[in-house]
């Protein structure tokens, strides 16, 4: 009878370091979604349009079809860095991440330095501390970051993609604003205020 | 030049035609046309209907028919053509449906073609107006009459063929825009991309402002190969551009609803250049990839017409 005993004991000890606890699942689960939300905010802060988004952001039918309408012809999934509204932050950090079944929500905390109010409307928006929550959803293979908040591209990201235009900038012909159309003025006036505010930041930044 | 300036230029050739008709019995002028072609069709033809085609294909290339080179060729079309004719060229005519199906491109290609053979200047306009004199005039209206003028059409396509040695539909003049013609196209399209912008204008066709459609052909006008404009609509029966399964720099990429210009290098990992939208952002590099949520893209490549010395 002992023997019996001993050896349920020694198969159930056996069976238990075969198979990951739901403690270790929890883990595995939790590393997964912290994962993702690292590979969202990273992207996101290196400037990504389209490439990592598409793969890690999932939206609701409705608001896709708000984000379609934002986007239109190109896909809701691109962020147009120069047109659209978003936060430029100096840092990021995953604090936390809760789940709950299918669903878990990230916190992250950015330092913001400024913000894109659309269309190139580029202003000042200093805030230590900007904790932001993030919406997870699980679909069986992997986490997405679920209806996500407005984006948030680095001071530097931001700056190499105006980079570009600041050189387009210094080729513009003499006599060009005579030439030009009310609707091209208006763009280029916004381009030269934007990268303005942003040498601003970035000596702010440096200082 | 767009269709509707065609249209009426036809007008007023329709006008010119009917006001010289009789010219078009000139023995002399009918003698040295029944020099060009085969005893064939020569006895099937009458000669005043040859040497009236002739007259009119003369009237769209701004140049008298010469040389031997494809008079077969000329000679079919012609043959074709005459049997369309009937009587009473340059009178009011209508506008049948199948030009609608895809055998205005068919046949507008065709008549390319043949000025290819002639070696004659190629006018944008030629094609399809010169087709449409040929068949808009034609008595045909009953259903197995218009089945004849198709069935006429693909006769054509095959001697067009036999000519040329390969499939009509995917290089009817053997001449698509190279790789370096489409980097002029490209060259364009970035200059466009530069200060002080190209804002999005609803039916725009300038550097100072285009829409999608606008700007793929204000582009290819200003790098020297123009075309009659089609929105995205109706880009596809474009006659100047052919259907290719993989891009190369300087083609069209027709999305439903919309159209951009394919250059690998257009920007730093993007691959095609286009306008957006209404209140959207200036014309500029974008990814091909972010249009397939409107669907397939088809790519198309610009046939060059003779002439154009570049």
């Amino acid at each position: 009878m002992l023997l019996i005993k001993n050896l349920c004991m020694v198969a159930f000890l056996l069976l238990h370091m075969a198979t990951p606890t739901f403690a270790e699942m929890d883990d595995e689960l939790i590393n997964n979604a912290r994962s993702a939300v690292e590979s969202f905010c990273k992207a996101e802060f290196e400037g990504d349009r389209f490439d990592q988004r598409i793969k890690l952001i999932k939206f609701s039918p409705a608001r896709e079809k708000k984000e379609w309408q934002r986007s239109w012809p190109e896909s809701p999934w691109v962020v147009f860095w120069d047109w659209d509204r978003f936060y430029i932050v100096s840092s990021y950090k995953v604090v936390d991440v809760k789940l709950s079944g299918k669903r878990g929500i990230a916190t992250v905390e950015y330092r913001r330095i400024a913000e894109s109010k659309g269309k190139e409307k580029i202003i000042s928006s200093y805030k230590e501390q900007d904790i932001i929550k993030i919406d997870l959803i699980y679909d069986g293979k992997q986490w997405w970051v679920f209806d996500p908040p407005l984006p948030r591209i680095s001071l530097k990201a931001i700056v190499d993609i105006y980079k570009v235009f600041e050189d387009d900038l210094l080729h513009l012909e003499k006599g060009w604003f005579e030439k030009a159309t009310p609707e091209q003025r208006a763009i280029v006036t916004r381009k030269m205020e934007s990268i303005k505010i942003l040498k601003s930041l970035q000596n702010e930044i440096e200082r | 030049m767009d269709w509707e300036d065609e249209d009426m230029e036809k007008k007023d050739i329709d006008k010119d035609i009917d006001n010289n008709e009789a010219n078009y019995y000139d023995d002399e002028d009918l003698e040295k046309y029944a020099d060009i072609g085969n005893s064939d069709w020569q006895t099937e033809l009458k000669k005043w209907e040859l040497g009236r085609y002739f007259r009119t294909v003369e009237h769209y290339y701004g140049g008298r028919i010469g040389g031997t080179t494809g008079e077969r060729l000329v000679g079919e079309i012609a043959r074709t053509a005459g049997k369309f004719l009937g009587s009473g060229i340059g009178s009011a005519g209508g506008d049948p449906d199948w030009l609608a199906e895809g055998n205005a491109r068919k046949l507008g290609r065709l008549f390319r073609t043949a000025e290819h053979y002639y070696g004659g200047e190629i006018r944008p306009s030629t094609g399809k107006p010169l087709m449409r004199l040929a068949i808009c005039h034609s008595p045909f209206e009953a259903k197995e009459e218009k089945e004849y003028v198709i069935e006429e059409l693909e006769r054509l396509t095959t001697v067009v063929r036999k000519y040329l040695k390969q499939d009509i539909r995917r290089d009817p003049l053997g001449q698509p825009l190279t790789p370096q013609q489409g980097q002029q196209i490209a060259d364009v399209a970035k200059a466009w991309s530069k200060a002080p912008y190209t804002p999005y204008v609803s039916g725009g066709k300038t550097r100072a402002g285009a829409d999608c459609s606008g700007a793929v052909w204000g582009i290819y006008k200003e790098a020297g190969y123009p075309y009659p404009y089609s929105p995205s609509v109706t880009f596809s029966k474009n006659p100047y551009f052919t259907p290719v399964s993989a891009p190369q720099v300087g083609d069209v990429g027709l999305y439903p609803g919309h159209m951009a210009i394919y250059d690998p290098n257009a920007s730093k990992g993007m691959d095609v250049w286009s306008a957006s939208r209404p209140g959207g952002r200036a014309f500029g590099p974008r990814k091909s990839s972010w249009y397939l949520k409107l669907g397939p893209v088809q790519w198309y490549r610009y046939n060059k017409p003779i002439g154009n010395s570049k």
